[in-house]
């Protein structure tokens, strides 16, 4: 057992979570590869989302962190050290919804919500990893701080199972590469909905088209994940 | 399947349309009008039967165009 | 019969001529210019009358871009296909060529731009042969972001890699031209389509055969001829390595696995986002349509 599978299961709570991934002396990759599972990896689409807003005005606006530089707010000093290494970015930018997009974490019934965009602009490149949903963590620090930490679902204990999915601002366009190992979601319309194993499933993306891609990531628990099994494509209005 | 052939074929096979009706954009078959788009979309049904889905979007129209088009169609494998 | 060849000196870094500059490398191009360009490609002209034609043009990614008639939702055995599988020792060649990237820094330092043409010179013939690089094409990607595409170290116009010259001869190309297409983390080569002008150019600059031969712009191939590139990789795959063709994807290869593709018609695309460089061995060179690439065969080779 190598040192960090050893200080893994030395966590009870959220706040050692918390300290273990800011642990400076941890090997990121080694860590961040340990949580890669093939047989329980992969993305799927349940739900489109008719009319949704125009999302293109993000083109023009400044974003809360850049594609390009590298920044503590979503990622650990270990993490950085390994994308300084290897020239990587924060890989998009990142913006703060405004209520038109925070509305659509309520209308798929999502609850103890962290919800970003993340436009990735032609060049930009999101380095293969496997996430730690730290951002949610961090935003609700202050209530679950002291709460038991679950190592294998890699969340607070008490809490419902707590998933993450991005949804499509824009229509795919050609150079735009999303890979959930082992698969690739391509060919996305505005509107998609795909849910991804976030605890097993190693990822990367890169933006080699022309036009930006923008998702809305959103991570928090829901209040019925029944539809998010089923065997039909769940069709939502953000008019309704 | 190329797109030149593609259109060829379209235009023979449709009354009215004319190979200008028929433009192609980042593998897309793209339209200024939404008839013809119709037109095509259900001769493309017909001939990808089985084998491909034709889907219709809205296209997004940019400043720089020098024309606006209301309707895409393209294919996707089943 | 005037060859056309340029030195790097003599590169007119003032070739983009458009008066306009507002649409400039602006995406999506519009549907009708494209038409209309595509319409220009289509006009009779030998291969030479069109290597100037694009050569010349000033906004060639425009042209790159109309020449492509891909139609999405093509299947992906039209789109990248298995040619061969090409057993050595990859080991020690990637030995040799890690080795020759940590000499020449290539894992930091391969930013691309308008005079080194993106290769490894280290021999003198190797100066005054200029690769076809459109200053247009390069102004559209700094544009966008891409400044860091890859590193080409070259093969054919060196004796550093006689092997890889061994493995170049197995495809028994005319006018062949090899590369070692060498991606380090985090370079991304944008979506485009070829039009193998590097390869083409030289045939036609050394070929009056091929100079004076018909252009198809159908199948932007001289007539009676393909012209082809193929991708040996190098090494197996690392999870994180990117190759987009159009909607569809290639990964999991092996060392040695070789694919042909659609390089007339289909955007494709780099990203190595990956911790692990990225080489494949880029072979590019002309072929009768008897040839078994041309034919679509597969051929196992071991060296």
């Amino acid at each position: 057992m190598n040192k960090e599978q050893i200080k893994w299961r030395q966590i009870k709570t959220v706040n050692d979570y918390i300290n273990f991934l800011e642990d400076e002396s941890i090997d990121w990759k080694n860590l961040n590869e340990s949580f890669i599972d093939p047989n329980q990896s992969g993305f799927w689409v349940p739900a489109n989302i008719k009319n949704l807003p125009d999302a293109k005005e993000l083109e023009q606006k400044a974003p809360a962190i850049k594609a390009s530089e590298l920044n503590r707010t979503t990622m650990t000093a270990s993490e950085i050290e390994l994308h300084e290494k290897h020239n990587y970015g924060n890989g998009y930018d990142r913006h703060q919804p405004d209520e038109r997009f925070l509305k659509i974490a309520s209308l798929l019934g999502f609850e103890n919500t962290s919800v970003w965009i993340n436009n990735q602009p032609p060049g930009a490149m999101m380095a293969r990893h496997v996430d730690t949903i730290s951002c949610l963590v961090h935003e609700q620090i202050d209530t679950i701080r002291h709460e038991p930490f679950d190592i294998h679902m890699r969340q607070p204990k008490n809490a419902k199972p707590i998933y993450r999915c991005f949804v499509a601002l824009d229509d795919w366009h050609p150079g735009q590469i999303l890979n959930f190992e082992p698969d690739f979601w391509t060919g996305w319309k505005k509107g998609d909905v795909c849910f991804f194993h976030w605890r097993t499933t190693a990822h990367s993306t890169a933006n080699t088209g022309w036009q930006h891609r923008p998702l809305l990531k959103i991570t928090g628990t829901l209040k019925d994940d029944a539809w998010l099994n089923g065997n039909t494509i769940r069709s939502f209005d953000y008019n309704d | 399947m190329i797109f030149i052939e593609l259109r060829d074929e379209i235009v023979k096979n449709i009354p009215g349309v004319q190979h200008k009706d028929v433009l192609l954009l980042e593998g897309k078959l793209i339209f200024k009008k939404k008839a013809t788009s119709e037109s095509v979309k259900k001769y493309l049904q017909e001939k990808f039967d089985g084998t491909h889905e034709v889907i219709e979007n809205q296209p997004r129209n940019w400043p720089h165009w020098g024309a606006t088009y209301a309707s895409e169609l393209y294919l996707r494998i089943i | 019969m005037q060859g056309f060849r340029v030195s790097a000196e003599q590169i007119d870094k003032t070739q983009v001529r458009i008066k306009d500059h507002n649409h400039l490398h602006v995406h999506p191009y519009d549907p009708e210019v494209l038409e209309k360009v595509r319409q220009d490609m289509f006009k009779p002209r030998t291969c030479k009358e069109f290597i100037d034609w694009i050569d010349t043009h000033p906004h060639y990614d425009v042209v790159a871009e109309a020449s492509s008639q891909y139609i999405r939702g093509t299947d992906r055995d039209e789109v990248v296909w298995n040619c061969a599988e090409v057993q050595t020792d990859w080991k020690a060649i990637m030995d040799k060529v890690s080795s020759y990237a940590k000499e020449n820094n290539v894992d930091m330092n391969f930013n691309t731009d308008y005079t080194k043409e993106w290769r490894i010179n280290n021999m003198e013939e190797q100066n005054t042969f200029v690769p076809f690089r459109h200053n247009s094409e390069l102004d559209n990607q700094h544009k966008h972001g891409f400044k860091k595409q890859y590193q080409l170290i070259e093969v054919t116009l060196t004796e550093i890699f006689p092997e890889l010259k061994d493995i170049e001869n197995l495809f028994e190309m005319h006018w062949t031209k090899t590369d070692i297409n060498y991606q380090p983390t985090s370079g991304a080569f944008p979506r485009h389509v070829d039009f193998l002008a590097t390869t083409f150019k030289r045939a036609i600059d050394n070929d009056p055969e091929i100079a004076n031969t018909m252009y198809d712009p159908m199948t932007k191939n001289p007539v009676g001829w393909r012209l082809k590139r193929v991708l040996v990789a190098m090494d197996n795959w690392y999870p994180g390595q990117l190759f987009g063709f159009e909607e569809h994807t290639w990964s999991n290869w092996k060392a040695g696995q070789t694919i042909d593709f659609n390089w007339n018609h289909c955007r494709h695309a780099t990203a190595n986002s990956g911790y692990n460089a990225r080489p494949l061995l880029k072979i590019t060179g002309l072929v009768r349509d008897d040839h078994w690439l041309a034919k679509k065969q597969f051929r196992t080779f071991k060296i």
